[in-house]
């Protein structure tokens, strides 16, 4: 399981305020902690809403050089804007994640083109104007993106889907869909899949509670990568364990080391 | 009234059931519809807005809530005499163009119907001149617009310049909200007021 921090996104106010402050102190002590709790990307969202593209260019410049000079992981650059991604992926090189790609108008392929430049691992959202309700609907942009991504000569391994949490105090059968969007994205020989989770549990008390028992799901059906706040113990925790009874986990060796961590407590 | 504190209770509950058997009774007993929907029925509303502000309910209660509410206002309406109103304004509700993000405008849209207002819902990605159209032939009391991306936040200033160019600015106050928007930003775009969240919107939109 790929998890992907996501604490450094200037949607919310402290991190915000940091970028436009430039106190790179915050951003390097969110990429550390992150690191530590055994996030394997840190993501970086700048768009602060300040300014003009160029300004945001230069924000995602100065984040990726702090968390780069921070943290011995790769990033991965959070953007809807192109000029913004390909600085960002001209600065960190192949490999780097792209987040994200969807199938609005204008966007895909420029996107795409630089997915395969970089050799990029790229989140891919099945949305097209806007977000489909039912299973079909989603797979039907999934099937879009499959085949622009096909022709752009992006490899499908690189191809990280989410097959979209949306709240269930909102849709109590939102989850349901959800997963069986993952069951059918193996229709597409290669793919893979990622997951923003925690808008499943929004509007309802002890979130975590419902963020661990949807991650252990989407794990049995085999989800590949998370974007999630690695500061929850119990959801580090939890995909350890679901690892062991997965049986991905040989001689439950990095559940052991996990608990000699202080990781599973 | 006793039987208006029945009616709260039964909103609260969200006993759809209830709420109309309430009602039935309250207008047997000769209350006025206006009072029921005031002292009954919003009362009840109001209880649920509260207690969802202070972590007491949540999201899916208030909307069995929410239904129960119109359930009951549904039986009174053909009560109401010529020229009352059964809510404390009218409400155009949408993210905008280029935005699907419909989190933050559906708890609006929530509270608001929540506190008596009368929200009509335009969805997401909505185009300008929907939002202008819908004023035009809604005349409603505010404009409320959302939006998540900072790329989609210039929409709502493009909103507001569309309706000063329809010469119908004047009638309505635009409120205006989202993530990646301020009180800085609401200004330059335009609009009268900016709410940080859900409970802040309700809050402006009832007292000023």
């Amino acid at each position: 399981m790929i998890v992907i921090g996501e604490l450094i996104n200037a949607s919310g106010k402290k991190v915000r305020e940091a970028i436009i402050n430039r106190d790179g102190e915050f951003i390097a002590s969110l990429a550390k902690r992150q690191s530590d709790a055994g996030a394997d990307y840190i993501d970086v969202n700048v768009a602060t809403g300040s300014g003009e593209t160029s300004g945001e260019v230069e924000d995602m410049k100065w984040a990726l050089d702090v968390v780069a000079g921070t943290v011995d992981k790769p990033v991965s650059v959070d953007t809807t804007d192109y000029e913004v991604l390909k600085a960002g992926l001209e600065m960190c090189g192949e490999g780097t994640f792209i987040n994200s790609v969807n199938a609005e108008k204008g966007r895909l392929d420029a996107f795409l083109e630089l997915a395969r430049e970089y050799n990029s691992p790229t989140v891919a959202l099945p949305i097209r104007e806007s977000i489909p309700e039912e299973v079909e609907g989603r797979l039907e942009v999934v099937d879009e993106i499959v085949k622009s991504a096909d022709k752009s000569g992006v490899s499908r391994e690189n191809l990280y889907f989410d097959p979209l949490a949306l709240p269930v105090s909102v849709d109590h059968k939102s989850a349901l869909v959800t997963l069986e969007t993952l069951k059918r994205l193996k229709e597409y020989e290669g793919v893979k899949s990622t997951i923003g989770l925690s808008n499943v549990s929004y509007g309802l008390p002890a979130r975590e509670t419902l963020n661990k028992a949807f991650m252990l799901f989407l794990m049995q059906q085999g989800m590949d990568s998370v974007i999630m706040n690695p500061l929850q113990k119990g959801m580090m925790a939890a995909i350890k364990a679901g690892n062991v009874l997965l049986g991905n986990d040989p001689m439950c060796g990095a559940y052991l080391k996990a608990y000699r961590n202080g990781i599973l407590s | 009234m006793a039987i208006l504190e029945e009616v709260a209770q039964a909103v609260e509950s969200g006993e759809e059931e209830d709420v109309k058997k309430k009602v039935q009774e309250a207008l047997d007993e000769g209350g006025t519809a206006l009072d029921i929907i005031d002292n009954g029925l919003m009362k009840g509303m109001e209880t649920v807005g509260n207690k969802f502000a202070d972590g007491e309910m949540f999201i899916p209660e208030v909307m069995i809530a929410a239904q129960a509410l119109q359930v009951g206002i549904d039986i009174v309406k053909p009560h109401l005499l010529e020229g009352q109103r059964s809510f404390t304004g009218k409400v155009i509700l949408g993210t905008v163009a280029g935005d699907i993000h419909d989190l933050g405008k559906n708890l609006v849209k929530m509270m608001l119907t929540a506190n008596g207002f009368e929200v009509i819902d335009l969805g997401v990605d909505v185009p300008v001149n929907k939002f202008v159209d819908s004023v035009k032939e809604n005349q409603p009391d505010i404009l409320g617009m959302s939006a998540l991306l900072t790329t989609t936040m210039p929409e709502m200033g493009r909103v507001v310049e569309a309706l000063k160019e329809n010469g119908l600015r004047d009638n309505v106050r635009v409120i205006v909200g989202g993530a990646p928007v301020n009180e800085e930003y609401a200004e330059k775009a335009g609009a009268d007021l900016y709410a940080e969240n859900a409970l802040e919107a309700v809050d402006l939109l009832k007292n000023k």
